[in-house]
């Protein structure tokens, strides 16, 4: 029985023993593989003791190996799972990140269109205050013509007036892109009264 | 003997009766078409508001007019000053007794609509359908046009 303990006691010395220099060894955390393999062969190497009693060291040493071969493989099936843990969270980091940049460039983009857009608004904003003073000063002359001298004095202030209003740089008639301004734009009842560009052609 | 002459001479009848019959013919539409794009290039807004039916559609971009005289009034008055050289390419044609169409792309030249603004080219897609009217004349029945971006014209 005395036997049997101090046996007991050398195993258990001997694991902590190992346990401790490996991880000093290491200087980081034991793998699952290791950290159960240790455990398993403490474990068996302790009942393998116990059970054979006609051969202490024997039995030590079967049950060692047998628990640490035990422990190595929950510890490789522990580590596995870990592994794949590990896998689908960055599968899903990366999936977010380039979720993240799509959004991004697409939000980069419509912010590009949308102020193109608005430049082109200004743009035909600005021919069609441009064109409306010239048909306002046409239909002036119009009316000039038709009624007289009397009509040019009533008339005059009207088109001068007018003509304040416009703006004082020169009206782009043609559009950046190469097309003509669309001077029915914002008009709802036109054809194409939605698109900055002229597009009634037919 | 005498039932086979009998049946000789039914035969006899019925084929003088189909062969007098003549098959309804099929209206020429390119002759059609030409005649509506020539009065377009000639801006002879009568004759283009002669060959609209009375329930005409026109359909263009978000606009849909109804009836010869809005037809006449919105599409064809508003639009012929500002138009010349329309020229068009048929893609799809058909005619029968009743209904003829032709579709495909065309082309004008634009006027320019200010002093300032330069001349443009415009080009779309088109499809102008015929159809008999009861007084057997063939007229305009729907018009759609799709145009594209009036480019200035160099």
């Amino acid at each position: 029985m005395k036997k049997i303990q101090i046996f007991l006691s050398l195993i258990t010395v001997l694991t902590l023993l190992v346990d401790q220099s490996a991880q000093a060894q290491i200087g980081r955390r034991w793998s699952p593989q290791a950290k159960d393999a240790t455990i398993g062969a403490g474990i068996g190497g302790a009942a393998g003791a116990i059970i054979n009693k006609r051969n202490r060291v024997v039995g030590g040493v079967i049950g060692g190996v047998i628990g640490g071969a035990t422990g190595y493989a929950i510890g490789k099936h522990t580590d596995n799972k870990r592994k794949e843990a590990a896998r689908v969270a960055e599968a899903n980091r990366v999936a977010a990140e380039r979720e993240a940049n799509r959004v991004a460039e697409a939000n980069r983009v419509a912010a590009e269109r949308e102020a193109n857009r608005a430049a082109e608004q200004s743009a035909v904003a600005r021919a069609n205050a441009e064109r409306a003073p010239a048909k306002a000063t046409e239909g002036v002359n119009k009316a000039v013509r038709a009624s007289g001298p009397v009509a040019v004095m009533a008339t005059a202030p009207a088109a001068t007036a007018t003509a304040y209003t416009a703006p004082a740089g020169p009206a782009p008639t043609v559009l950046k892109s190469g097309y003509l301004p669309n001077d029915t734009y914002g008009d709802q009842t036109a054809p194409y009264g939605m698109s900055p560009y002229r597009r009634k052609s037919w | 003997m005498t039932i086979m002459k009998s049946v000789i001479s039914a035969l006899l009848v019925i084929g003088m009766a189909s062969a007098c019959s003549k098959p309804s013919e099929a209206v020429n539409v390119q002759e059609l078409n030409q005649q509506f794009i020539g009065a377009w290039n000639n801006k002879d807004a009568d004759k283009i508001n002669a060959l609209l039916a009375d329930d005409v559609h026109f359909l263009q971009g978000n606009a849909h007019y109804k009836g010869k005289s809005e037809v006449a009034d919105k599409w064809v008055k508003s639009t012929l000053s500002s138009l010349s050289d329309l020229k068009t390419n048929v893609v799809s044609s058909a005619a029968d007794s009743q209904t003829a169409y032709e579709a495909g792309t065309f082309s004008v030249d634009v006027a320019p609509a200010a002093a300032n603004e330069p001349r443009g080219f415009g080009e779309g897609n088109f499809i102008l359908l015929w159809k008999k009217g009861a007084d057997m004349t063939w007229k305009l029945s729907y018009a759609q046009l799709e145009d594209l971006p009036v480019q200035v014209k160099n």
